[in-house]
């Protein structure tokens, strides 16, 4: 089991906590994006994406990149997900629904048991 | 759509606590993949016709966060056709994508078998086809999951300090 420090168990717990954030690291998922490029669906000022952009720098999860008079923000591959293959990609898709699954079916059964009492 | 040129193949196994009857039937209805295919927070709707050349569709639209117009929310589609339908035992069907932006090297093949264990069943996934090789667009899903993991393992470090 790894062990966290406790700073950069804040660090990261404070970069996910917000779902802007995780929207940003959503995109950032996708490819590379400018700072416009991460603001432009949240209805928020430039200062406030400045903001999260630090925090996940901060969290090492974001880094970027000075591009002309843009700012080019991407994932850190040193960050909690590296793995780019297809396999472990659908292992994982599979993993989640077959848990689902399984709480699925376990609901349905409750169900059925209060029904027949 | 066209068969992938990938060569490998993901197997899963899982135990259920149903009969295969059950575990068939919520894996070909879709009033009940819509319960458990969706992705994590978000929401999906299933077409199935369940025959040898009958095909699905499976809408997953994932939410990437309260702060985002609904307009963005993100909904991709799991399609196939069935090439064996065996109830309660066994389906064969192909698996592609639409609504992804970028190509996914085309139709993979999925084979479940639902093996009777006297009340539960051992559901055996084999995912065929599958290419080797990152591809960022499926980022998405395993990403959201990921962070859900993390979530989970940062809420059980913090509760120990």
């Amino acid at each position: 089991m790894v062990k966290y420090s406790s700073r950069v168990l804040d660090s990261t717990f404070a970069a996910l906590s917000d779902p802007i954030r995780r929207g940003i690291l959503d995109r950032l998922a996708r490819g590379e994006a400018t700072v416009g490029e991460l603001a432009a669906p949240f209805r928020v000022t430039p200062p406030a994406i400045s903001h999260h952009l630090r925090v996940l720098e901060a969290a090492r999860l974001v880094t970027r990149r000075r591009l002309g008079r843009t700012q080019v923000c991407r994932l850190r591959t040193g960050g909690m997900r590296t793995a780019a293959d297809w396999i472990d990609h659908y292992r994982e898709f599979w993993t989640t629904r077959l848990d689902a699954l399984d709480e699925h079916l376990a609901r349905s059964a409750q169900v059925r048991q209060r029904g027949r009492r | 759509m066209s068969l992938s040129r990938g060569s490998h193949t993901l197997e899963l196994r899982r135990v259920f606590g149903a009969p295969p009857e059950d575990v068939f039937r919520a894996w070909t209805e879709p009033a009940q993949l819509r319960e458990w295919f969706r992705p994590p927070g978000g929401s999906s709707s299933a077409e199935v016709d369940l025959r040898v050349d009958g095909q699905y569709r499976i809408s997953m639209r994932a939410r990437l966060g309260r702060a985002i117009r609904s307009s963005t929310a993100k909904e991709v589609y799991v399609v196939g056709r069935f090439l064996e339908v065996d109830p309660p035992r066994r389906l064969v069907y192909t698996f592609d994508w639409e609504g992804l932006r970028q190509s996914l090297a085309g139709e993979t093949l999925v084979t479940v078998e639902f093996h009777d264990r006297g009340g539960s069943t051992e559901l055996v996934l084999r995912h065929e086809r599958l290419r080797r090789g990152g591809h960022r667009t499926f980022h998405s899903f395993g990403w959201r999951t990921s962070l859900r993991s993390l979530g989970r393992v940062v809420g059980r470090a913090n509760r120990k300090h």
